[in-house]
C-alpha cells in the first residue's frame, strides 16, 4: 500500500512538475538562489527560536510552537516579494527541529541551529518530492535532526 | 483493557479531529496550511493547557497535544490527493504509529511529521487498492 500510494502520488507531482516546467517557475539548474537563503535562514530561525523560547518560557513546547508559527505565517502573507516565497512553510520545517526536546544527549543550540539549516537545505532540494503530502515538512525535520544527531556523537 | 481501551478510542477522535479540522480550514480557502495547521493546534492546546487542571483529563496533556499537532500534518494534504475520507483514513493509520512508535526516536523533533506522512502515503495506497478491487468486482 505504501509503494502505491507513493506511486499515485509521485504521478500526481510528475504533473505539477511538468506545469511548473513549462512556466519556467523552477530552477532547472543547481544555483542557490536568494529565494532558496531565505528559505533556509527562517528554517534556522525557527528551529532556533522555538528551542530557546520552550527553554527559557515555562509553556508547553507545541503551544509557544503552534502560536508563533500563526502569527508569523499570518504576518508573511503580507511579503509580496519573490524572495520570500513560501517563507511561512521553511520556517514551520524549522519549527519542527526546534522542538525537539533537550533530553537528547549531546544536544546544544548549535545542533538546533545545523539542524535547522540542513532541513532548510533539504525543503529546497526537495521541492519537487512528495509535493501536496502532509507531514512532509516534519520529515525533513526528521531526517535533519537524526542526521546531524547522528554525526555529532 | 478498560485504560488500553480509553487510550485507543480517545487518540482516535483527537486524531480525527485534529486532521480533518485542518484540512476543513484549508480547504475553505481563508487560510493556508501552515495558518491551518497551527491555528487548530494552538486553539486546541490554549484551551485544554486553560482547563487541564479543573477537568479530568483521560491522557496526559503532552500526549493529547501530541496527538493533535501530529495529525494536524494530515491535515495538511492537498485536497487533490485526498478526500475527506482519505484524510480519516490516514488518522487511522497515524493513531496506529503513534501509540506504536512512542519507545523509538523518543523527543526526535519531525518524528510525528514523518508518521503523519508514511500514514497519507498509506492511506492514498489503500485508496487505490480498494477503488482497483471494486473496479474488479464491477466487472
Amino acid at each position: 500500500m505504501v509503494l502505491v500510494g507513493y506511486y499515485e502520488i509521485h504521478k500526481l507531482n510528475d504533473v505539477k512538475i511538468a506545469y511548473r516546467l513549462e512556466h519556467h517557475t523552477i530552477h532547472q539548474n543547481i544555483s542557490l538562489g536568494i529565494n532558496d537563503v531565505v528559505l533556509i535562514g527562517a528554517s534556522t530561525l525557527g528551529a532556533v527560536t522555538i528551542f530557546e523560547l520552550a527553554h527559557t518560557i515555562n509553556l508547553p513546547t507545541i503551544l509557544l510552537a503552534s502560536g508563533i508559527t500563526f502569527i508569523l505565517s499570518t504576518l508573511s502573507i503580507k511579503l509580496k516579494h519573490s524572495a520570500f516565497k513560501s517563507i511561512d512553510f521553511a520556517f514551520y520545517a524549522g519549527v519542527f527541529v526546534g522542538t525537539t526536546s533537550s533530553v537528547i544527549p549531546h544536544l546544544s543550540l548549535a545542533h538546533i541551529a545545523l539542524s535547522g539549516a540542513l532541513a532548510g537545505v533539504l525543503y529546497v532540494l526537495s521541492q519537487n518530492v512528495l509535493i501536496g503530502v502532509g507531514g512532509r515538512l516534519g520529515t525533513f525535520a526528521f531526517i535533519a535532526v537524526w542526521l546531524i544527531d547522528t554525526l555529532w556523537r | 483493557m478498560n485504560e488500553t481501551l480509553i487510550l485507543w478510542s480517545t487518540l482516535l477522535v483527537i486524531t480525527l479531529a485534529g486532521s480533518l479540522s485542518t484540512f476543513w480550514l484549508d480547504t475553505t480557502g481563508h487560510f493556508n496550511k501552515v495558518q491551518a495547521s497551527s491555528l487548530t493546534t494552538f486553539l486546541f492546546s490554549a484551551i485544554l493547557y486553560l482547563f487541564h487542571n479543573t477537568i479530568p483529563l483521560p491522557l496526559t496533556y503532552p500526549l493529547l497535544t501530541a496527538a493533535w499537532f501530529g495529525s494536524s500534518f494530515i491535515g495538511m494534504t492537498t485536497s487533490k490527493i485526498a478526500s475527506y475520507k482519505t484524510i480519516a483514513l490516514a488518522s487511522i493509520v497515524f493513531t496506529l504509529l503513534f501509540l506504536t512508535g512512542q519507545t523509538y526516536f523518543k523527543s526526535f523533533g519531525g518524528k510525528l511529521g514523518l508518521m503523519a506522512c508514511i500514514a497519507v502515503v498509506v492511506a492514498v495506497g489503500g485508496d487505490l487498492v480498494k477503488k482497483y478491487w471494486n473496479s474488479l468486482l464491477n466487472k
